[in-house]
Order: structure tokens, then C-alpha cells, then sequence
């Protein structure tokens, strides 16, 4: 699975540069220090969370994507932060729990 | 310069995880005879009590009262917000109630929020959950508490709930912050290099119970105990600074300012 096709099957908002890779799994949490602790290299993120940190983190443990969930959008400058860092940033009007599931079913997992 | 002990976090029963003997007038009676200089009132999300809280440190005198919040941001951070006088709290308190999400408390699962005067009596309930979440992100709080001359204080960045570090992972760029807040526990050496060097470390007792003011506090050396003062010796101006434990330990006279700037 690629992040282009996640895009496509979820009918996701590219906010950012989509930067297109391999997805190796998924993670969700809103906690950052939960994330760098726990989520793999490229895994994308289902999140709520919106600070700019989340690019940084992006960054640190080098995601595949970001996907902002339940219509919630970042700041023009964490948009700019992404662009900057080449970190894909994708939103969507669902909840992180929908996400994660419609994820799932494609033959998304954890790792 | 003199070595005043300052408590910059105190909860009073208007907190729902406060206890309902720690009114405004035993929190000032209980710092009074802590011996300190300074205390601040930083309820979740509200300064209600703030006016009972200066009434009643108006009253006894020798302890400087500080008014203020631990507002939670949208990220769930809890940043302590401090003020020199009691109207800016007040009108920040507001500001605050308008931004803060708009949940009924339960008082049979949070607690009573009673708002008292310093005489200890019921003026009313907050009926709004305190422990909620404001729609602030950190900066815009950031911005907002420093253009009403306050000082900016990350809540106890060592514990893995409502900190800085817990919510977003690393140190965040283009925040301001006076001060960050450590836990008992925690060693300022493991959280050194996760906080820019111009950030200073501050240690309040974020006491809920009367017996646990001042269980931890900041010695500044200033040469009065006033929030101008504090001010400048979070920055380590003009000779002002935050005295290590360890020369307190030693009792020296003078005591030496290590802060980095």
C-alpha cells in the first residue's frame, strides 16, 4: 500500500505536498511523546492533533503520512512547516476511529 | 538581593480535584506560616477565588499574593499563567471562560467548584467542568498571557499527562515560556537538555491540600518579593536569579545566580 492509495481510497484532502512512499503500517494517538515512542517508519498517523509538533515528529520518526481526522485543519504555518520538511499532510472530515477501520479493512496493520 | 521562597502553584477548592478546606484565607494562613514570600492561586481554568484570595492576603500581610490560572491548552497542556494584579486576572479569567469548553460539571464525579470569599463563605458554584479544555493551541495562550504582562509557566513537564512533553513529543518551536515547572521526582539534569538553556526551571508544590503548600518552592534572590521582581529573576536580570537548592543547602549569604543568562 502507498500513501497515493490511501489517498484514493479514503478520499483524503492532500493539505500539504504529497510526498508518495510505501506505508509499512499505521499508527493513531494524540499524544506526540506516544508517538515517538511507539509508532514505526513509515507508518502513517491518524490524529486529532494539530501543533506544529506534529510535523516535527513526522520528521523524527519519519512517517509516511499524517492524516488530521474529524474536519480539523492545521495552521497555514504547520502547513508550511510540512511543505518545508516534505512531510505529507492529509485531512478528512472522519473520525480517527473510522480511519483507522476503513485502514484496517484495506489490509492496513500496526508495525 | 534577599532569598525569598516563592509557591507558584497552589490549587484552592474551587478546583474540582481541590480540597474543600483549602479556601483563599487558609491557603495565605498556610503560606504565612511556611514562611513565604510569594504564593500564587492557579485554579484549573478560573480565577474566581482570585478576589477572596487577595482580600484575605490583604488582611494578614507579608505574603505577596500572586493571581492567576492553570489553563489547559487545546492540547491538553497545563500552563500556569500568573499575574501581578488581581483585575488582569480577573479580566483574563474571563477571557478564559469564553474559550473554555462549555461542559456541565458533575458534582458527584468531579467534585463541588465553590467560589468563596475570604471569610470562607459560599458565594456560588462554578457550574461550567473546570478540568475541561480551552480552544487555546500553547501559543496563542503564550501570546495572550504576555500581552496582559503575565508570565507563562509549562505545568509539570515530567509527567506523562497534560505536559508540554507529553502532548507534543519535544521542546515546540516559537513558544516563549518564562519558566517550566518540575515535579518532586523529577531531576532538573534529565530535563536540562530537553529545554532551551534560556528557559529556567521553577519547582511549586501544585498543592490541592492545605499541607501540601509549599512542599516544594523556588528561592529567588530579588530585592523585594514582588511579581516585577519575579519577573526579572526568571530572566536572571540585573543581578536577580533563582537560587539552586544546593546553595541554599550551604546557607550561603549571597547566594550564587547560575542561571544561564
Amino acid at each position: 500500500m502507498t500513501v497515493n492509495e490511501i489517498v484514493s481510497a479514503l478520499e483524503l484532502t492532500v493539505v500539504s505536498e504529497l510526498q508518495d512512499s510505501a506505508v509499512t503500517g499505521a499508527y493513531a494517538a494524540d499524544l506526540l511523546s506516544d508517538v515517538v515512542g511507539n509508532a514505526q517508519p513509515g507508518n502513517v498517523l491518524i490524529t486529532v492533533q494539530v501543533h506544529r509538533n506534529v510535523v516535527a515528529v513526522a520528521g523524527l520518526v519519519g512517517l509516511a503520512a499524517v492524516i488530521i481526522t474529524h474536519g480539523r485543519v492545521p495552521d497555514s504555518d504547520v502547513l508550511t512547516a510540512a511543505r518545508d520538511n516534505n512531510v505529507t499532510v492529509l485531512t478528512t472530515a472522519e473520525s480517527s476511529f473510522t480511519v483507522a477501520g476503513r485502514l484496517y479493512a484495506l489490509g492496513v496493520r500496526s508495525a | 538581593m534577599t532569598v525569598y521562597r516563592a509557591d507558584l502553584q497552589v490549587h484552592s477548592c474551587l478546583s474540582p480535584c481541590g480540597s474543600l478546606e483549602s479556601s483563599p484565607r487558609r491557603i495565605i494562613a498556610a503560606a504565612t506560616a511556611r514562611q513565604l514570600a510569594m504564593i500564587a492561586l492557579t485554579d484549573h481554568n478560573t480565577t474566581a477565588n482570585c478576589p477572596a484570595f487577595a482580600a484575605a492576603a490583604a488582611r494578614i500581610r507579608g505574603v505577596t499574593p500572586v493571581f492567576g490560572a492553570e489553563v489547559t491548552t487545546a492540547e491538553e497542556i497545563h500552563v500556569v499563567c500568573l499575574f501581578a494584579e488581581l483585575a488582569t486576572a480577573m479580566t483574563f479569567g474571563a477571557f478564559i471562560h469564553q474559550h473554555l469548553a462549555p461542559v456541565q460539571n458533575n458534582p458527584e464525579l468531579f467534585g463541588d467548584q465553590p467560589i468563596v470569599d475570604a471569610d470562607e463563605q459560599v458565594l456560588g458554584f462554578e457550574e461550567r467542568l473546570l478540568v475541561g479544555t480551552t480552544d487555546l493551541a500553547l501559543d496563542a495562550l503564550d501570546d495572550e498571557v504576555h500581552a496582559r504582562g503575565g508570565l507563562v509557566i509549562a505545568s509539570h513537564i515530567d509527567r506523562p499527562i497534560n505536559s508540554l512533553f507529553s502532548q507534543l513529543g519535544m521542546w515546540p518551536a516559537q513558544v516563549t515560556l518564562d519558566a517550566c515547572d518540575l515535579s518532586p521526582r523529577a531531576q532538573d539534569s534529565a530535563w536540562r537538555g530537553r529545554v532551551p538553556p534560556a528557559i529556567p526551571f521553577v519547582r511549586t508544590s501544585d498543592a490541592h491540600f492545605l499541607e501540601d503548600i509549599g512542599r516544594q518552592a523556588t528561592a529567588f534572590a530579588m530585592a523585594a518579593p514582588t511579581f516585577d521582581e519575579l519577573a526579572m529573576a526568571l530572566r536572571g536580570a540585573q543581578g536577580r536569579c533563582i537560587v539552586p537548592p544546593a546553595d541554599l543547602v550551604a546557607a550561603t549569604p549571597e547566594p550564587s545566580c547560575t542561571h544561564p543568562i
